[in-house]
C-alpha cells in the first residue's frame, strides 16, 4: 500500500462516475449503514467541495440506514431528526433498506420522521425493545417487501403482537416476513398475503403442514422446529415450495428422527430444490440420504 | 491477433481473447470484422497499456460481468472490498499508475479491473481521517470557514455513534 502513496495523482482527472465506483466500495460491508461523521457516506461529504457534491448525489450510498433511535435527550433528538432527515433527501426517492433499533420509546415521533419517505421502503428490520405503541410504525407502508420484526423477550405478550400483527395484515405489497420472535399460531391473521418467504420461530411439525396451507405461495420456508409430541401430520402437497430450511430445537423426551420422518412422510414436495435441517444430533448422512426420498416424491 | 496503437504511438499486438476482455474493444471489433487495421487507443499510454494486457492475459478465459451485474451489486449490496492475492501484488503500482489503470479500465470498459483499481482506493479511503484523505490524495480543502462550520453542525448528530 504504501507504494500507493509514494506518487501523487490529479483526482480532479477522475470522471465523477469513477469517483462513485470508488465511494460505493467504501461503504462499510454491513447490510446497512450506521450514520457516523467520521466513516463513510458522511466522511466522503466532508473532504472538498467536489466529494460533497457527488457524495450527497449518489442516492445508492444513502439508501441503507440503520438507525438506533433514542431520544431520551430531546435536545439530541431534534439534532438527529435534522441529521436523519438531511440523509433521506439525499436518496432522492430512491427505494429505501432500514435498520431500526427501537428502544423505550414511542414510535409516533419516528413515525413522523419518516412520514415524506414511506413510499420507499421495500425493506425494513425493526427491533422492538420496549417501545411504546411500536405498531404505529408498521402502519400504512405502501411499498414494503420485506418485513423483519424483532421483539425482545419479555415483550412478546399478546398485547403487544395483536396490534403488530393487524399492522402487518394491512401490508398488502409484503414478500417476505421474518418474525423469528413469534410463533405461527398469531400468523394466521396473515393468510390472505402473498408471501413468498417465511422465517418464523419455533412450531411443531403439524405447524409446518399448517403454515404451507396457509401460504401456498410460498418458495421458502425457514423454521425452527421444536420436537415435541406433536399431532399427527396431514398429508400435503405443496409445488411452490423450492427451500425448505428446519432449525431442530430438541427437547429431552423427544429424539427429532420420527417426528422428522412423520413430517417428511406428510410432505410432497415437486420442486423443493435446498432442504436443510440443522439441530440436535440428526440428520446424520445416512437419515438424510434415506428421508431424502420422502421428500421429493 | 489485434493490433493496438497507444497514445505513444507504441504498437501492441494481442490475442483477440484477450483484448476482448475490454469492452469498448469487443464492441469496435464486432462493428468493423475481420481487420489487420491497427486500433487507436489515444488515452492510453504503452506503460499502462502494458499493464492492462498483463491484467486480460491473467484472466483470459473468465466468464465477462453482465452488463446489469454493476446494478445488482449495488442492489443487493454484495460489495466487498476483497481483492484476490493476484490481482492485489498486480496493482500494488504507485497511485499515479494506480488511477492511470484505473482511467484505463473505464475507457477501455473492463469492469473488473475497474473494480480491483476502485476497491484498492476505497480501501485507501477507509479509516482515515477528512485530513489525512486529503494529504494522501493531494486534495486541496476547498471549503470556506463557514462551509466548514455548517458540515460540522451537519454531522453533530452522527459524532462517536
Amino acid at each position: 500500500m504504501n507504494l500507493h502513496e509514494e506518487l501523487v495523482f490529479d483526482l480532479c482527472r477522475l470522471p465523477t462516475e469513477v469517483l462513485c465506483h470508488i465511494f460505493i466500495h467504501c461503504l462499510p460491508q454491513t447490510d446497512c449503514t450506521s450514520p457516523n461523521s467520521e466513516s463513510p457516506p458522511l466522511l466522503l461529504t466532508r473532504i472538498c467541495r467536489r466529494w460533497r457534491e457527488v457524495a450527497a448525489d449518489m442516492p445508492s450510498l444513502w439508501c441503507r440506514l440503520s438507525m438506533n433511535i433514542d431520544h431520551a435527550d430531546s435536545r439530541n433528538w431534534r439534532q438527529a431528526v435534522f441529521g436523519y432527515d438531511l440523509w433521506l433527501k439525499r436518496t432522492q426517492g430512491c427505494p429505501l433498506s432500514l435498520e431500526i433499533m427501537c428502544i423505550e420509546n414511542d414510535t409516533t415521533d419516528l413515525r413522523n420522521l419518516l412520514q415524506p419517505y414511506i413510499s420507499q421502503i421495500l425493506s425494513l428490520k425493526v427491533t422492538f425493545d420496549r417501545a411504546v405503541t411500536p405498531e404505529i410504525l408498521l402502519n400504512d407502508l405502501p411499498a414494503l417487501q420485506e418485513l423483519q420484526v424483532v421483539i425482545y423477550c419479555g415483550f412478546k405478550d399478546r398485547d403487544t403482537l395483536s396490534p403488530i400483527l393487524t399492522s402487518i395484515s394491512r401490508l398488502f405489497t409484503l414478500r417476505s416476513l421474518n418474525l423469528n420472535t413469534l410463533d405461527c399460531h398469531g400468523i394466521k391473521c396473515l393468510s390472505h398475503l402473498n408471501l413468498t418467504n417465511v422465517d418464523l420461530f419455533t412450531s411443531s411439525p403439524a405447524n409446518i403442514i399448517n403454515l404451507l396451507q396457509t401460504f401456498p405461495t410460498l418458495s421458502s420456508l425457514k423454521i425452527e422446529m421444536l420436537v415435541d409430541g406433536g399431532l399427527p401430520c396431514e398429508p400435503l402437497t405443496h409445488s411452490s415450495i423450492q427451500l425448505l430450511s428446519i432449525q431442530v430445537i430438541v427437547r429431552v423426551l423427544f429424539h427429532p428422527a420420527p417426528i422428522l420422518v412423520r413430517l417428511f412422510n406428510a410432505l410432497t414436495l415437486p420442486n423443493l430444490r435446498v432442504l436443510r435441517v440443522e439441530g440436535g444430533s440428526w440428520p446424520c448422512v445416512e437419515d438424510l440420504i434415506s428421508y431424502y426420498k420422502y421428500v421429493v416424491k | 491477433m489485434v493490433h493496438l496503437v497507444t497514445s505513444d504511438n507504441v504498437e501492441f499486438v494481442v490475442d483477440k481473447e484477450v483484448v476482448e476482455r475490454s469492452v469498448l474493444i469487443k464492441n469496435m471489433l464486432e462493428d468493423v470484422g475481420e481487420t489487420d487495421q491497427s486500433i487507436p487507443l489515444a488515452n492510453v499510454s504503452s506503460a499502462v497499456l502494458r499493464k492492462v494486457i498483463e491484467y486480460c492475459e491473467h484472466h483470459r478465459g473468465e466468464p465477462l460481468p453482465s452488463a446489469d451485474a454493476d446494478q445488482n451489486q449495488d442492489e443487493t449490496r454484495k460489495r466487498t472490498t476483497d481483492i484476490s492475492e493476484w490481482d492485489q501484488k498486480f496493482i500494488t503500482v504507485d497511485q499515479e499508475m494506480l488511477f492511470e489503470i484505473i482511467l484505463a479500465a473505464n475507457y477501455l470498459d473492463i469492469k473488473s479491473l475497474l473494480d480491483v483499481g476502485c476497491k484498492t482506493v476505497a480501501n485507501m479511503i477507509k479509516g482515515k481521517t477528512p485530513d489525512e484523505i486529503r494529504r494522501l490524495f493531494n486534495i486541496v480543502n476547498d471549503f470556506t470557514p463557514e462551509e466548514e462550520a455548517q458540515i460540522k453542525k451537519e454531522n453533530e448528530w452522527a459524532e462517536d455513534r
